[in-house]
């Protein structure tokens, strides 16, 4: 059975980033069949599994030539370690609608039977904001099952990550959407570890990994790779694959349990005033 | 200069019959190249078999549905083109192919229409 | 044949390829007019819009069923009553529409509770239908409204209900076809199959792509009904939700309007092996050949003669008494997407009238395709015509009347040229034998009005004739005839009833022997 998983989480916390790390460790340590739909205008998801190539997105080509041409062959590229890849693609900031274009996207993979049966995984890579209906698209019903929020321990990243879980709330009652957990990128903030698993217990899912900081994962990308593809010796490329493992083990997955603003604002007190 | 004279003949009556099919027929323009390949293949068969006499009465629906349009097509050419009932089988059979060669022709390979080739009804 | 430049269209050269005259001897492989397209910047188009080809064409001819759409009022309205699919439960669903009333703040935050809200309303106002259609808005559909979602909720909570969700938004498609489209699949995809249907007879047919205007439906079910073939179900015209979801069980698909519903029709052959049968319900020669198929077809072509047999000795002498009186008279055939090809051979044939021009507002390339291919020579084929053209092609094609929809048709009145509703028809039906000569009887009041006589005379500068004063239609038409023509005892007026609707309601089993056979083996 196919898993297919959505990544939410703040903007600029390392979605994209995380999910084609994990991605590629999934599809080099492990030997798992992948499709990566990313659901942001940036067009941005893909990257470091195409080599840095950009990728002609979906909305491009139905603008350019119309639904009824788009057909497989000409969105989907085949990049590391097999893994598939399709950028939605959107409007440039301050025009148009991307919520849109989201759901356009998906209902049009799903209509040329992109996401088969051979695959262990999707991911849908979405992007930080969900500000309208058309980015919850991928937790829809038939769509992710499972959920899986990025953080880090700063307070703006835990905000988000709180406000994502009342979204899921309602979506879980439609379509069955459960939360697998917060991933914490690190950003070397103190007590980091801590406060994401006080968090995380609060609202009643696990940390799944915490991901450290290695400034590897930037030099890979700067090469246009994923870690593994970089260098699958390194300590950053065991945590990646380390994730992987849980994510293809995790039985964990939960309604969340919104904290309301008093309880996350004293929980950031909390970590904040141990300074 | 008879065979010339027969060969114009033989595409003269061709096209009298594609021309028939155009005006009064809708089967040959079904949605997109593999249905009209089809459409075209089965029924031009069986149109041709039937005014050979040498057609057999289907049970399968969908080939029962091919055949209705042909007999119907046979029929209205008895009607319509006299000079058929004079025709061996073997000439049948060779004026039956130019309009096949004809209608593939206008509806498929020659036809501007761009929609013929899209993946999805 | 070659492509026809408008003068008042140079100013857009992509028009160009839009148009095309039907030259002598030429083919379709020499030239096709592009078909749906974006439409082009500058033009005065007449096309509709993607929500309005799923609601009001194809949706809400629905019989049974309370049609609701998720969006503001004005979508509702304006896509309400302007076309004649009625049915014989007293026209439920001509008489009421519904709207969630989607209002500023609902785009803002969402409108699912209130599409909840109204659904449960609708319902419970209407206790007796158990069958809903909701229909997606640009409004609605903007925001990421699920509206799958919260019906299946509503359906969880009232477990007697079926809700059918059609998500085409104005803006999916260049025009309203695209609205056809998703229309279609999204029923094959969602409804067909979920019902098992109760089989009454060997002979069974889907009826596809007719939409009962002014009783088309009745009268040509009523013809199949007499053959003793099952119409299991008629998507959509007097058409049943339930029925529909059991479309999977026909032996044949019967598909008349190919523009709105091939796609549909193309789906049930490659998933349960049904036929496709495309037929022309409309002229005795088309349409006998067409019964004569579906007669063939299921083994009774008998029964199929003996209608014909019947109906062409009823009717043919009304309309060759307006054949003779037609004869040469030069028309428009201007419709949405199909009806070019239905009636572009048909009507030269058994009316001897002339069609100077076809046009498609929203039609494909196979359209036209067959309308371009049954039209004659000299015939001007336009593609997503807009008001410019059309008056320029009146201007200089000088039809004496054309067939189009209520808008070209009233700028057609304008200059004088009479019009009939190609869509909603003025007498109809106009399908069958019966209908054929009302169509007929419709362009011979129409040509021949003398309003139409006195409305042609510019009284800035033609003669006005003193010595006539009363004419009646008959002495204009008959003007030219020969007596013996003019009164020739075989040839009579039409002498139906004005509404034939009510006869054909009356009928009872009785009238459909039949009808009565046990349900026994089907066709393989």
């Amino acid at each position: 059975m196919t898993r297919k998983i959505a990544i939410y989480g703040k903007g600029g916390i390392g979605k994209s980033t995380t999910t084609q790390n994990t991605a590629a460790a999934l599809a080099h340590f492990h030997g798992k069949k992948i499709f990566i739909q990313g659901c942001d205008p940036k067009a941005d998801s893909t990257r470091l599994i195409l080599g840095g190539k950009p990728q002609a997105t979906l909305m491009d080509t139905l603008r350019e030539e119309g639904a009824e041409k788009v057909t497989n062959e000409k969105v989907i590229r085949i990049g590391y370690g097999g893994i598939r890849c399709v950028e939605s693609g959107g409007p440039e900031p301050g025009v148009g609608c991307a919520g849109r274009g989201v759901i356009t996207a998906i209902n049009l993979m799903e209509a040329n039977k992109a996401y088969t049966d051979d695959l262990d995984f999707v991911f849908y890579d979405v992007l930080g904001d969900v500000v309208c209906g058309g980015f919850a698209m991928p937790i829809r019903d038939g769509k992710a099952q499972e959920v899986y929020i990025v953080a880090s321990g700063e307070m703006m990243a835990v905000y988000a990550a709180n406000n994502i879980c009342k979204g899921l709330v309602k979506y879980a009652k439609q379509s069955g959407v459960r939360l697998g957990g917060v991933i914490c990128n690190s950003r070397k903030v103190d007590r980091e570890q801590e406060f994401i698993e006080e968090f995380t217990a609060a609202i009643g899912t696990q940390m799944i990994h915490f991901v450290p900081r290695d400034n590897i994962v930037q030099k890979a990308e700067f090469n246009k790779k994923t870690v593994a593809e970089y260098d699958d010796t390194t300590n950053q490329a065991n945590e990646y694959s380390i994730l992987a493992k849980k994510i293809i083990d995790n039985k964990n997955f939960v309604v969340p349990k919104p904290l309301s603003m008093d309880q996350l604002e004293s929980m950031v007190v909390k970590y904040g005033l141990s300074d | 200069m008879e065979e010339a004279t027969l060969e114009v003949s033989v595409d003269a009556r061709a096209d009298q019959l594609v021309d028939f099919i155009m005006k009064n027929c809708l089967w040959q323009f079904h949605s997109r190249t593999w249905d009209r390949e089809r459409q075209n293949r089965e029924i031009l068969t069986i149109t041709k078999e039937i005014l050979c006499e040498e057609n057999e009465e289907p049970t399968g629906r969908l080939d029962r549905c091919y055949w209705v349009d042909a007999v119907v097509l046979a029929r209205n050419y008895h009607k319509n083109f006299p000079w058929i009932k004079a025709m061996n089988n073997a000439e049948i059979t060779e004026v039956m192919q130019k309009v096949r060669e004809k209608v593939d022709y206008q509806t498929i390979t020659g036809s501007l229409n761009k929609e013929l080739t899209d993946e999805h009804y | 044949m070659s492509y026809h430049e408008f003068d008042c269209s140079t100013c857009i050269p992509s028009r160009k390829e839009h148009a095309v005259d039907k030259g002598p001897g030429e083919k379709l492989s020499d030239a096709l007019p592009l078909g749906y397209m974006a439409t082009i910047p500058g033009t005065l188009s007449e096309r509709g819009c993607a929500y309005c080809g799923a609601k009001h064409v194809i949706g809400q001819p629905m019989k049974d069923v309370i049609h609701l759409s998720h969006g503001p009022v004005g979508c509702t309205y304006d896509t309400w009553q302007t076309k004649r699919y009625i049915s014989d439960n007293d026209n439920f669903q001509l008489k009421y529409t519904f709207a969630t009333d989607m209002k500023e703040k609902n785009v803002i935050f969402g409108a699912e509770p209130l599409l909840k809200k109204n659904i449960i309303e609708a319902f419970k106002a209407f206790p007796d239908i158990k069958r809903m259609s909701i229909y997606q808005t640009c409004a609605s559909a903007l925001i990421g409204d699920d509206i799958n979602a919260v019906a299946q909720e509503v359906m969880d909570e009232m477990p007697g209900v079926d809700i059918f969700v059609c998500n085409s938004p104005g803006f999916r498609g260049p025009s309203q076809s695209g609205g056809h489209h998703t229309i279609c699949i999204a029923w094959f995809d969602d409804k067909v199959g979920t019902v098992e249907p109760e089989i009454t007879s060997d002979y069974v047919i889907n009826y596809v792509g007719e939409y009962n205007i002014q009783g088309d439906q009745e009268l040509m079910q009523d013809y199949f009904k007499r053959m003793g073939i099952q119409v299991l179900s008629t998507f959509t015209g007097n058409g049943s939700y339930d029925d529909l979801r059991g479309m999977h069980r026909a032996h044949l698909n019967v598909l008349e309007c190919a523009r709105s519903s091939e796609y549909l029709c193309n789906e049930l052959r490659v998933k349960y092996g049904i036929p496709r049968l495309d037929i022309d319900g409309f002229g005795f020669e088309a349409l006998s050949d067409s019964l004569r198929k579906v007669g063939l077809f299921f083994g009774i072509e008998d029964r199929a003669e003996k209608i014909i047999a019947e109906e062409t000795a009823r009717w043919k002498p009304e309309l060759d008494w307006y054949k003779e009186r037609l004869m040469g008279k030069r028309v428009c055939l201007w419709p949405g997407g199909s009806k070019l090809w239905h009636w572009a051979h048909a009507i030269h044939a058994e009316m001897g009238v002339n069609v100077v021009s076809v046009y498609t507002k929203f039609g494909h390339q196979g359209d036209m395709e067959k309308g371009i291919a049954r039209a004659e020579e000299g015939a001007l084929a336009i593609d997503d015509p807009n008001e410019l053209e059309s008056l320029e092609a009146m201007y200089k094609l000088k039809p004496d009347c054309i067939f189009t929809g209520k808008r070209p048709g009233e700028f057609a009145k304008k200059i004088r040229v009479p019009y009939l509703n190609a869509h909603g028809y003025h007498n109809g039906p106009w399908k069958g034998f019966e209908g054929w000569v009302r169509f007929a009887q419709d362009i011979y009041n129409a040509i021949y009005s003398p309003v139409h006589q006195l409305a042609m005379v510019d009284i800035s500068k033609d003669e006005i004739d003193m010595g006539t004063s009363f004419e009646t239609r008959r002495m204009l038409s008959d003007a030219k005839l020969t007596p013996e023509v003019a009164n020739d005892p075989k040839l009579r007026q039409y002498t139906g009833q004005y509404d034939v609707m009510p006869a054909l309601r009356a009928k009872t089993a009785g009238d459909y022997p039949y009808m009565k056979q046990s349900k026994v083996k089907q066709i393989a």
